[in-house]
């Protein structure tokens, strides 16, 4: 079952000296929905998503903070001080660090997972190999870890968490160092997810979640600039030249908007930011 | 000034090729954009250049000096290179003496302005006193690509540099390589990043599997779709879109007047 996640005027400061930052930031995000955070550096997205799988109030004990969060049935207030894993998934924004360092094959590595939370080793191998394939990464199965390239240890730091099914998927910026073979591969994984989990996805881009996401919110500096479905997001992007990058997408979403007819993988692939779905 | 692989072959391991037979030329004030999918050799060709890694097969020729005899601190007077991790490269505690590093080392007598400079065109300015690990991490990788600025090199190689940075960092980079080309400094960058770099690319080199499989214009590139899809890639969405409703593809930044058609 995917959990519904519902922010009401979540507020944190790091210190007390530091400034906010989210300031009174409430968001609704519905069951098994995709949602795009999207923002520049300091927007408070990782903040978000630290707090939401129960890092943030454990590892900052002179944080200020306010509001509460809710996720499935369970409500915080103001936030989680225990891991939500595995209900709750996070893959961290720098990939190096998610690996547990201690396994010696990619392989070993995912099932180090399932390992963790108690599961048979026959059914681990074959889900990990299978999940390996769908990654695109099998062939780097018996691979030290340690010598994989940038965007193969994303791709790991992916798959330790995937394998483990949760009902909330954090990604923090997930296609950062991807190919773009491997961004449609991440995106197909991630639109067989939906209804069945709930996946929200921060970026400082906006080519990945623009075409998955069923609400799209805008931050910037701690505050809440935008939370609407794509299609509003789309027909108000101008506005938000500042932070995200914005240059070229609106002159071209009008001009497929007048070409309905145009057959393009492209074009059927923002279906949702067009409000055509 | 320049940089030649030449037929140049290596493995980490015996019978286990990374890049083969890779062969390209590189003059200071010209722009080589790496492509290739995850584990196509792209980082490891870039450590081949200052003699991190030396070919097992073939030559690398920086200046005229031959990487496979000539140490890695003779070479950084030649070539800066960046890991795509900062994590593996930033170690001063202040972002100023992470900039003063190289230059120092290097005796440039320039060194303050190259410092004063990178911090400036990078505009680390306000964080110049700041512990590198308390910057976010796209400042951290602002940083690694300052400091490769302030060593002075004529060859600058940068590894993702884009990789996870906001619009806000993204305009930093654009400056930064605009302000590189016009300098004459010679660049090496390996990116998924074509909207960024593209326009700037004055070659590219495609890689796939370790192997060449093409070294031409951007222009070249845009206009034969095949290239980039045999090589496992194709163009980010707003580029294919673009591409598809015949608007321009690639525009730099406002004030220089070329425009690339795909």
């Amino acid at each position: 079952m995917a959990a519904r996640i519902l922010i009401d005027r979540f507020s944190f400061r790091y210190g007390p000296d530091l400034p906010s930052a989210l300031a009174e930031v409430s968001l609704d995000i519905a069951p098994g929905s995709c949602c795009g955070i999207l923002g520049p550096t300091g927007a408070g997205k990782t903040t978000l998503l630290h707090a939401l799988v129960g890092i943030l109030g454990r590892h900052h004990p002179d944080s200020i903070h306010a509001g509460t969060i809710r996720v499935g049935e369970r409500t915080f207030a103001p936030l989680p001080d225990e891991i939500l894993f595995p209900k709750v998934g996070l893959v961290l924004q720098d990939p190096f660090v998610q690996l547990s360092g201690v396994r010696d094959t990619v392989s070993d590595e995912v099932l180090f997972t399932l390992e963790n939370l108690g599961i048979a080793s026959e059914v681990a191998q074959s889900r990990v190999a299978a999940l390996l394939r769908e990654l695109g990464i099998d062939h780097l199965a018996s691979r030290q870890p340690s010598t994989l390239s940038g965007g193969e240890t994303q791709r790991l730091a992916l798959a330790t968490m995937l394998i483990a099914a949760p009902e909330v998927l954090l990604l923090d910026e997930p296609t950062s160092a991807l190919d773009t073979s491997a961004v449609e591969r991440l995106r197909q994984i991630i639109e067989s997810l939906h209804s069945r989990t709930t996946v929200i996805i921060t970026d400082t881009q906006i080519d990945f979640s623009l075409p998955l996401a069923d609400q799209i919110v805008v931050l910037d500096a701690g505050n809440l600039r935008f939370d609407g479905k794509p299609s509003d997001f789309t027909s108000r992007m101008n506005e938000f030249g500042d932070v995200l990058p914005v240059r070229g997408w609106r002159e071209a979403l009008d001009r497929l908007a007048e070409s309905s007819a145009m057959q393009s993988h492209a074009a059927d692939l923002l279906g949702k930011a067009l409000g055509k779905t | 000034m320049r940089i030649e692989f030449r037929n140049v072959h290596f493995a980490y391991q015996p019978n286990l090729p990374v890049l083969s037979d890779i062969s390209f030329e590189l003059q200071t004030g010209e722009f080589l954009l790496i492509l290739g999918q995850n584990g196509a050799g792209k980082s490891t060709l870039l450590k081949l250049l200052n003699g991190i890694l030396k070919p097992t097969g073939g030559s690398v020729l920086v200046d005229g000096y031959d990487t496979a005899s000539t140490s890695t601190a003779s070479l950084a007077r030649h070539v800066c290179v960046t890991f795509q991790n900062p994590a593996d490269q930033l170690f001063a505690s202040t972002v100023r003496r992470e900039l003063e590093f190289a230059p120092r080392n290097l005796k440039r007598p320039d060194a303050t302005r190259l410092v004063e400079e990178a911090l400036s065109l990078c505009e680390l300015g306000p964080s110049a006193l700041q512990h590198p690990y308390d910057l976010p991490l796209a400042q951290r990788k602002v940083l690694t690509v300052a400091s490769a600025l302030a060593s002075g090199s004529p060859f600058l190689a940068f590894d993702e540099p884009s990789a996870g940075l906001s619009q806000l960092e993204r305009r930093v980079l654009d400056n930064l390589t605009r302000s590189l080309r016009a300098n004459e400094r010679g660049l090496l960058v390996v990116s998924h990043d074509l909207e960024l770099f593209l326009p700037y690319a004055s070659n590219v080199l495609l890689l796939r599997g370790g192997t060449r499989t093409f070294l031409g214009k951007p222009e070249q590139l845009l206009r034969e779709d095949m290239i980039l899809e045999e090589a496992g890639l194709r163009l980010p969405t707003l580029m294919r879109l673009r591409k598809d409703l015949g608007l321009p593809l690639l525009e730099r930044a406002a004030g220089d007047p070329s425009i690339l058609r795909g």
